[in-house]
């Protein structure tokens, strides 16, 4: 889950690191208020779910408060990176001298997290990578400060300069394990004249697989999965995420929405890809996409069938997965057949085929055969399974 | 209800929870449900059987039968 | 013959009581894998198919000869019960548990680096070695384990566990038999991947050839590339990279950090290229997988 900026920077003030002062703004008639609180020169930070906005022309300033109001009702009539703008940030405008580039992640290929230092931050921070440092550490102990003191003496900072960088450090450092981020990252963290270090942007991505042991992001930070638009997600994909987090049993609800006919159900991962290109070059027309993976409960499979039928233009659903080990076809196939039961269709007519041989198969075959759903096994390749399915909706 | 699983609980040769109880805690899917210090069928559930017997397994008096529905039909034939 | 688990590995499962595990267990015994205990906190003193159950692993008899743990365990307690196997001398556990949260995965690595332990996954499907034994859900019913897999030459390391089982079956309908599949899980961050086990099938005197399966996205292929263009190739490896049009899709987006850490790596025409590059066969699609493999062995 991606944190909006004000979010993150909600937790990085209560973590003690130093932040502008600034507000949130809905509607332009709430600018005159923060007014009082937050003067003139001014910087109006629209508020969505991904990064670039710098780039994209998206930020405004506001030298005197006068013009605030007029900017940020044009900013919130508008649209950046795809987004209809609905929340600012407004806050101060900072003068600086510097700015650095700090974060904490987890680096895949060595399997530990890392943080990243660097004292040319900004916008085009990756391409000036000659000037970056980074450290490793474990997280079997609590963060030393000494290694934010080695990674800092490299930067050649000094006294209170050196202190204060490292002591935001060991706080960004214990917020991304507190929260369980996956990044936690400050660019710009600039340093004003006044020799002060303040996290002027910030990026917070909190694991989604750890959401369940934070309930204090909702109770102190107010901040909530429920509404929340990480992507360009359809309502339509949105359902499914729903129903996929009922259980943690198996994956049945990663969907992907298109314009076409075919409803896929899928195997996961490198399976899924197969299948999809496949039936691209045959010509087919896929309505969406979802992959099942792992052992996921018959309702789940069930709720989702129906999910997928749901959308309009969808004439066949087509269920090919690869040789499974433990989705069991038996329960797949019982709780596919009852969605399509429970939408009111007869499965043989709404199933185009039923590509899944593998565990429980014997099971899964005796099911449908009952309700007369055209079935194949190891017979087939998946990708000639997918050419039947789209064979067998073009006859139509 | 289930369409595919039918578990029933033959209430004559139950021993009830005061006695035993064992198939509550044994199935995986929880199709056994205590209601009002009875055991009852979750019929919710019927259809996630995974068939894996250990409640008959368990059930020392045999009052427990899982039953196929899509195979007692075809037979009925 | 293979590599990590054979007829004689001990094996015990964490978590043997739920509908994973009691599936688990039912078909590994089915195989011949020798199951000989499991563990479920408060459940201890029944049995599972026989296999008798404990409150945790201390209880058990004979701890010395445990060889694997298979953790089945919802994602909340896999770092505790990972945890409890390490300290318990085990020093193979398979996590087949999936959505894991990222921070009990590091926490579980960086501890097992520390005692030595090995771990495969989290979100894994096991490992086979065929004929032998296997851990964890790899190839279904024993049935089905037999139709999919032959005791053979090509070990298997693949990236998608569904697909595991699915290349093996392209393999064994050839003649074409494996040492050990494993199936290494498919989280951003997992215990063991191509770089930490190539070593281990380069040893195994029966293992003449390592076909991989692999996907978009991380650092794995690269990590591979470089590690044989410094280490030379001591094993044939065939490679086949799923998502050559992932590529394309939307949704594939790398912020300031990962860019830093991983450089731009991670799509599959550049892992193609740099296997390639490194002597690294990688087959055009699936179904040239097993003439490109006998070719090689």
């Amino acid at each position: 889950m991606r944190l909006y900026e004000y979010e993150a920077k909600k937790i990085l003030g209560s973590a003690g690191i130093p932040i502008p002062k600034g507000d949130l703004v809905f509607s332009a008639d709430q600018v005159k208020e923060i007014l009082d609180r937050v003067k003139a020169p001014l910087v109006l930070k629209p508020q969505i779910p991904v990064g670039g906005r710098m780039k994209a022309g998206g930020i405004q300033f506001v030298d005197n408060s006068g013009e605030a109001g007029e900017k940020a009702k044009y900013l919130l009539n508008s649209s950046l990176r795809g987004y209809k703008i609905d929340r600012l940030l407004m806050e101060e405008k900072l003068e600086f001298e510097e700015e650095f580039y700090l974060a904490v992640t987890y680096d895949r290929s060595k399997k530990s997290p890392l943080i990243i230092l660097s004292s040319q931050g900004g916008i085009n921070v990756e391409e000036s990578s000659d000037e970056v440092i980074t450290v490793r550490f474990s997280l079997l102990s609590p963060f030393s400060k000494y290694k934010a003191h080695e990674l800092v003496s490299i930067l050649k900072l000094k006294g209170p300069l050196f202190l204060s960088l490292s002591d935001i450090i060991c706080r960004l450092t214990k917020l991304f394990y507190d929260y369980d981020a996956t990044l936690a990252e400050i660019n710009p963290l600039v340093r004003t004249a006044k020799e002060a270090f303040i996290a002027l942007d910030v990026h917070i991505d909190i694991d989604d697989d750890a959401l369940y042991r934070h309930p204090e992001l909702k109770d102190k930070f107010g901040i909530e999965n429920g509404e929340r638009r990480t992507s360009k997600v359809t309502p339509f994909e949105k359902e499914a995420a729903r129903i996929d987090g009922q259980d943690y049993r198996g994956v049945a609800g990663r969907l992907v929405e298109f314009e076409g006919d075919l409803g896929l159900l899928i195997g996961g991962g490198g399976a899924s890809l197969t299948v999809f290109d496949a039936v691209a070059r045959y010509g087919g027309s896929p309505a969406d996409y979802c992959e099942i993976g792992g052992n996921p409960s018959v309702k789940k499979l069930k709720d989702l069938t129906k999910l997928i039928l749901s959308k309009p233009g969808v004439k066949k659903i087509a269920v090919i997965m690869n040789i499974t080990s433990n989705s069991r076809v038996d329960l797949i196939a019982r709780g596919i057949i009852k969605g399509v039961i429970e939408s009111g269709y007869i499965p043989h007519e709404k199933i185009a085929l039923f590509r899944v041989p593998g565990a429980w198969e014997k099971e899964g075959t005796k099911i449908l055969k009952k309700y007369g759903v055209k079935y194949y096994g190891r017979d087939i390749s998946i990708d000639q399974a997918a050419e039947k399915a789209v064979k067998i909706l073009q006859g139509n | 209800m289930g369409i595919f699983i039918k578990v029933e609980l033959d209430d004559r040769k139950c021993k009830g929870l005061k006695e035993c109880g064992k198939c509550v805690d044994t199935c995986p899917v929880r199709i056994f449900l205590i209601e009002k210090e009875k055991i009852n069928i979750n019929s919710e559930n019927e259809d996630e059987c995974t068939l894996c017997n250990l409640c008959l397994e368990i059930c020392p008096s045999e009052a427990i039968a899982v039953r196929k529905l899509y195979e007692l039909e075809e037979k009925g034939r | 013959m293979s590599i990590l688990a054979d007829e004689t590995t001990n094996i015990i499962v964490q978590g043997i009581t739920g509908r994973e595990g009691t599936i688990l267990v039912r078909d590994s015994l089915d195989y011949g894998a020798r199951i000989v205990g499991g563990t479920s906190p408060g459940k201890g003193g029944r049995d599972i198919y026989g296999v008798p159950v404990y409150d945790c692993i201390r209880q058990m008899n004979n701890r010395d000869g445990i060889d694997a743990s298979i953790v089945v365990v919802p994602p909340a307690f896999v770092k505790d019960a990972v945890f409890e196997a390490i300290d318990n001398k085990i020093e193979l556990i398979i996590i087949v548990t999936e959505r894991v949260p990222r921070r009990d995965t590091v926490e579980i690595l960086c501890l097992a680096k520390e005692r030595g332990a090995r771990i495969i996954g989290p979100n894994s499907l096991g490992l086979i070695s065929p004929g032998k034994t296997k851990l964890g859900m790899i190839g279904g019913p024993a049935e089905d384990v037999r139709k999919a897999y032959q005791r053979g030459y090509v070990g298997i390391i693949s990236r998608s566990g569904g697909m595991t089982t699915e290349i093996a079956f392209s393999l064994t309908i050839k003649g074409i038999g494996q040492s050990t599949c494993i199936s290494i899980g498919g989280d951003p961050i997992v215990g063991s991947t191509f770089i930490d086990l190539l070593p281990l099938y380069e040893k195994d005197p029966c293992t003449k050839a390592l076909l991989l399966f692999c996907e978009p996205g991380g650092t794995m292929e690269e990590d591979l590339a470089e590690y044989v263009a410094k280490n030379g190739l001591q094993l044939p490896i065939i490679a086949f990279v799923a998502g050559r049009f992932a590529d394309k899709m939307p949704g594939v987006r790398f912020g300031h950090a990962a860019s830093i850490v991983e450089g731009g790596k991670g799509r599959t025409q550049e892992k193609i290229r740099r296997f390639k590059r490194s002597g690294i066969l990688v087959a055009k699609d699936f179904s040239e997988i097993p003439s490109l493999v006998r070719r090689n062995i």
